[in-house]
């Protein structure tokens, strides 16, 4: 009986180490217009979050289509969130499985930086991306820095998001342009507000805003990335929070788990406003009559937090030619302003205006926002960055320990 | 020699399966809750995230969360369930429409069963509007919070779905195998109904309904996505705490959800041991006893 057992695993063993045979790694071409050439005819394989629609459309319906017009490249893009595409890349890599099968992922803020720490990115490569060198700010903060974290050419900007507040105008008088403003709105309306529990994205977002109002980015931003040092700098935010829970949805016993829930609630009424990351979101919601028509987007005076969302190209691409076909043409003008257009996207452009044609320009500025949004000036205007992603890790957990546990 | 060996050989096409699949995903989930997951801080095994997780009260709330969830699902289930397989037996043998309607959660996913009862039991879900209607609340907000709530009600209540069927099929398996004469015999002895089923056929039926009670608790106890997608964000089950350590940015946390999961497998496999001793003790003492 055992030698049996033995002998199917010493079989098992020859079956999975054959599975794992190794084949070798694809590199990509020096020079940007050999890489163009050597990509046509082939395939891009995208990973990233298909959590939108709207999104997926883009990509599926524009981006696609004019790949394969002017680069001849095929885009697949398969929907899988990030953490996934992670752990399956951190397999891959302690596999030894040097060929992989995905060429762009969709990554930013913690998720960059665990990637980057890991080994799980090929580059740097920005720097042999047409576009990029042409089009982009390398001044801009978000070129430099993704929460905190150096980029040095290993990703490309995609679009900016910021967290933006809505409310109805029809519902609610006044909108709180503080954290002060809005506890006093929450008094007044128990019952009425509350915010996605951490570690939801737009939620835990939420609360790094907070700390901003009460404590200042300063603060947070110089302290170091250890529990201890961030608690003793963000308590007064953290008591703000408690302060603030006895009048939110059932008292604030509990949270909504996603910002999902936070919108489904504001939009049959339950609760007097909403969030999101993505900042002409009430655009879309108007336009697809899922809210109200009176509903206006709003931010703190002070400004709410933002941040840049980026591709970037895991080590084991088999086809890293047409990865850099693919980020070129998604930093175009015409893929960033049909991914501004509101009807596709909505998302934030990451191109330098002033790096731009009159003629790009106008292309780009003639885009139609929607209704119940802010414009882009002022979004950019009220622009916070954000802090470390190694922060965002430990905020999450003492919030979860002095606010929603306490 | 090759009668010796075909059963074996039979056999090992899907041994090889489970050997690839299940035991190598245990084996690794075993190896990284000792240390050994990418990145880690120290290049030996090393007990430290158990002393680590084990450490923490947190664990220890959420193990009697885990256990509290899957108890009372599975009390429940089961008392309703052999409730359930009793009532069935008064049916007549070639009405199966009433056994098929009853047993249709079976086949539902439970996945499917999460939306039904979010959609049912949510504040603005179908039974918060009727109760809206009814005037017995104001508004949304009024109504009881049934899902994501502390109490874990919503996912008490999609266990309940789809473990009821199942209890009463088994069960109901087992009753219909019992001799008819057993109830002739009594009856004739001058037993009520009552009697009947607390002194012949629950006896008959006790090894049936210890193996289902704990396929049950093991299941509740063990499952992810429905305490995932329905529970509270302040109380997390075993099986979820290990998904939120899994997921931390930092993927040594690694350890520490391999460290939840082999809990999770050892107190499951606990119970399916001290189960096949219990029976193994009942059968030397003789099939029942009490009979």
């Amino acid at each position: 009986m055992k030698r049996v057992f033995l002998g199917i695993s010493l079989l098992m063993i020859v079956v999975l180490s054959a599975a794992c045979a190794r084949p070798t790694a694809t590199v990509a071409s020096d020079n940007f217009a050999d890489a163009l050439q050597a990509a046509r005819g082939k395939t891009v394989t995208f990973y990233g979050w298909g959590g939108s629609s709207a999104v997926n459309s883009w990509f599926d319906d524009i981006v696609a289509p004019s790949l394969l017009a002017e680069y001849g490249v095929t885009l697949r893009r398969v929907p899988m969130n990030i953490d996934q595409i992670l752990n399956k890349l951190t397999a891959e890599k302690q596999a030894g499985d040097v060929k992989g099968d995905i060429d762009v992922i969709w990554i930013n803020g913690e998720n960059f930086y665990t990637a980057k720490q890991q080994g799980l990115l090929y580059g740097p490569f920005a720097d042999r991306v047409e576009n990029f060198t042409r089009l982009i700010d390398p001044a801009a903060s978000d070129t430099k820095y993704d929460f905190g974290v150096a980029i040095g050419g290993m990703s490309a900007p995609l679009g900016r998001a910021q967290l933006v507040f809505m409310a109805d105008s029809a519902r609610l008088a006044t909108f709180p342009a503080s954290a002060e403003e809005l506890l006093a709105l929450a008094r007044a309306n128990p019952g009425r507000f509350t915010y996605p529990a951490p570690p939801d994205f737009t939620g835990s977002a939420f609360v790094r805003n907070i700390i901003y109002e009460i404590v200042g980015f300063d603060a947070i931003n110089n302290v170091a990335a250890d529990k201890d040092a961030i608690y003793d700098i963000i308590k007064p935010a953290l008591d703000f929070l408690n302060e603030l829970e006895p009048y939110l949805w059932e008292a604030g016993r509990t949270y909504p788990p996603d910002v999902a829930s936070l919108d489904r609630m504001f939009a049959e009424g339950q609760i007097l406003w909403a969030m999101s990351y993505t900042p002409l979101q009430a655009a879309q919601l108007i336009a697809k009559n899922e809210v109200p028509a009176t509903t206006q987007t709003f931010v703190f005076a002070e400004g709410n937090i933002g941040n840049t969302h980026y591709v970037a190209i895991p080590f084991n691409s088999p086809n890293k030619d047409a990865a850099l076909a693919l980020i070129h043409h998604l930093t175009s003008v015409a893929m960033q302003t049909a991914k501004l257009d509101v009807n596709n996207w909505g998302d934030l452009p990451v191109l330098d205006i002033n790096r731009l044609s009159a003629e790009e320009r106008s292309v780009l500025q003639g885009v139609d926002i929607g209704r119940g949004v802010l414009p882009i000036d002022e979004l950019l205007r009220r622009r916070l960055p954000e802090v470390h992603a190694r922060k965002v890790a430990i905020i999450e957990e003492l919030w979860r320990e002095r606010v929603l546990l306490r | 020699m090759y009668r010796r060996f075909k059963p074996y050989i039979l056999v090992a096409p899907l041994l090889v399966f489970l050997g690839a699949t299940f035991y190598f995903g245990l084996g690794n989930g075993l190896l990284q809750s000792f240390g050994a997951v990418p990145g880690a801080l120290e290049s030996r095994l090393t007990l430290r995230y158990y002393r680590e997780v084990l450490g923490e009260t947190s664990f220890f709330i959420s193990l009697l969360y885990t256990v509290y969830v899957a108890l009372v699902a599975t009390v429940v289930s089961n008392l309703l369930g052999i409730v359930g397989a009793f009532a069935m037996l008064g049916l007549k043998r070639e009405s199966k429409w009433p056994k098929f309607f009853y047993q249709l959660p079976l086949v539902v996913p439970h996945l499917v069963v999460v939306i039904l009862v979010f959609h049912l039991f949510s504040q603005t879900g179908l039974f918060s509007r009727l109760a809206w209607r009814l005037r017995l609340v104001a508004e949304a907000n009024d109504f009881p919070l049934l899902v994501f709530d502390p109490g874990a009600v919503g996912v008490i209540l999609v266990y309940l779905y789809k473990q009821i069927p199942f209890v009463s099929m088994i069960v109901f398996g087992t009753l219909g195998s019992i001799s008819k004469s057993f109830a002739e015999v009594a009856y004739n002895l001058g037993a009520s109904r009552a009697m009947l089923i607390s002194q012949v056929f629950l006896p008959l039926l006790r090894p049936t309904i210890l193996s289902v009670f704990l396929m049950t608790f093991t299941f509740s106890f063990g499952a992810f996505e429905v305490p995932f997608l329905l529970g509270s964000p302040a109380w997390n089950m075993l099986p979820v705490k290990a998904y939120v350590y899994y997921t931390n940015v930092d993927l040594t946390y690694r350890a520490q959800a391999m460290v939840v999961n082999v809990m999770i497998t050892v107190i499951s496999i606990g119970l399916v041991v001290a189960y096949s001793h219990a029976a193994h003790l009942r059968q030397r003492m003789g099939n029942g006893g009490d009979i």
